[in-house]
């Protein structure tokens, strides 16, 4: 008996140990980020986002999305920029904004199979 | 110098022996003389020694005396010796010398020689000495000085000529109580029994171990950077380091988990040895010695214990 609760304690550890290992693995990532509106008028502004690591996936399309509410996704508005195959900064500029109402504003890539979007940013046109 | 019990006693490799002599006048006639029921016993800081005289040298008085000697030969004094020692010991059964080594031990660096010699005693009891021992003994005559007549007939070549084993139980070695210690911090199980330093390996584990969690952490925080970069040179940067980060932490763990792996094969192995040499340690290390020291110029029987 004291030997199989030596045996089983130390398969206990020894399995501990192995999933321990798999708790962090530094992947790449696809990481994109808006910059901070800027020039915002009270119908219109300026975007900046950057693809800092496309994973070396092509991307079909990238761009801006925007809308009223938190969080907006491609089923609101978006600027569409066209595929990229390589990190880099790109630019927007939106129009016919209402003064006074709230925007939520994130840039996006996607390929086929996956939509990635970035940080968001906020703006109210006076 | 403070030393735990087992460390000083595996650290010293402390080798007793105890040679029980016993000089009297019927002794010295006869040459098939047997103490019967020597033994002795180890519990905890004690050596217990017990012994019988022989049967028709009950009732006599004897002077018992100790002596310690380190291999050169040179005596020890020694201080917590009591017991059936000393003079006018009833001669007769159920003789116990205790010897306190928890006292004594801090004299003792080398393998020892301990002879316990009887002979009768020669000189009339005073009354202090009558009081001072059992009161049983004042109906017993001293028995005479017999030596220097029985000398002769004493072969002078006769010391180690018959040896017997006896076995004592020594203390068990669990591989449990090895191996457990050691999952804690390698190689103290053995260390705890051989007294070699090999916990050295646990140093080395949890060094090992300590570099995978340092470097861990530090492949987090890049990873952080990496992911928060702000662009594509900082986030090529970041993501480097991380997984050079991680690539250490991974090779500390396996050489951890290897060190420990190692250890538990080592202990495995270690025990089964340590286990083996303790049983034939314990058949060996007490035996029955009879025969004559020419230096003294007496009959020798006795028992010799080794630990």
């Amino acid at each position: 008996m004291q030997k199989l609760a030596v045996l089983k304690t130390i398969i206990l550890c020894l399995l501990l140990m192995t999933s321990g290992c798999d708790l962090f693995e530094p992947e790449r990532q696809m990481i994109i980020i808006l910059y901070n509106v800027t020039e915002i008028t009270d119908t219109s502004c300026n975007l900046k986002g950057s693809i800092i690591d496309n994973m070396e996936i092509d991307l079909t399309d990238h761009g801006f999305c925007w809308g009223n509410n938190p969080s907006p996704t491609l089923d609101d508005e978006i600027i569409s920029l066209g595929a990229i195959s390589s990190p880099g900064i790109f630019r927007g500029y939106i129009d016919g904004l209402e003064p006074g109402l709230k925007y939520y504003v994130r840039a996006f890539a996607r390929n086929e199979d996956q939509t990635w979007y970035s940080n968001e940013d906020d703006f109210t046109p006076p | 110098m403070q030393h735990s019990r087992y460390d000083y006693l595996n650290v010293i490799r402390v080798l007793v022996m105890i040679g029980f002599v016993f000089m009297g006048d019927q002794i010295c006639r006869s040459q098939d003389i047997v103490i019967s029921n020597a033994k002795l016993k180890v519990k905890k800081d004690f050596a217990i020694i017990t012994y019988n005289f022989p049967v028709k040298h009950h009732g006599g008085l004897f002077d018992v005396s100790v002596t310690i000697t380190d291999p050169d030969g040179n005596s020890i004094i020694n201080r917590a010796l009591s017991g059936d020692l000393g003079k006018y010991v009833l001669g007769g059964a159920g003789k116990v010398i205790f010897w306190d080594l928890n006292i004594d031990r801090l004299l003792i660096s080398k393998d020892l020689s301990i002879k316990i010699q009887a002979s009768p005693s020669s000189e009339e009891k005073t009354e202090q000495d009558m009081l001072d021992q059992d009161t049983v003994l004042t109906d017993i005559p001293a028995e005479p000085n017999l030596k220097s007549a029985n000398t002769s007939t004493i072969p002078g070549n006769a010391l180690l000529e018959r040896e017997e084993n006896m076995s004592i139980p020594g203390r068990s070695i669990s591989r449990a109580g090895v191996i457990l210690p050691s999952f804690l911090l390698p190689g103290v199980g053995l260390s705890i029994y051989q007294g070699e330093p090999h916990w050295l390996r646990g140093m080395l584990g949890y060094g090992c171990l300590a570099g995978a969690v340092v470097y861990y952490l530090k492949a987090v925080e890049t990873y952080d950077s990496y992911l928060n970069a702000f662009t594509v040179n900082e986030a090529k940067k970041y993501l480097a380091q991380s997984k050079e980060h991680d690539d250490k932490s991974e090779y500390f763990g396996y050489a951890a988990a290897g060190i420990w792996a190692i250890d538990f094969i080592w202990n495995l192995a270690g025990s089964r040895e340590l286990s083996k040499k303790r049983s034939s340690e314990n058949l060996n290390k007490l035996s029955l010695v009879q025969g004559y020291d020419p230096v003294s110029d007496i009959p020798l029987i006795g028992i010799s214990y080794r630990f």
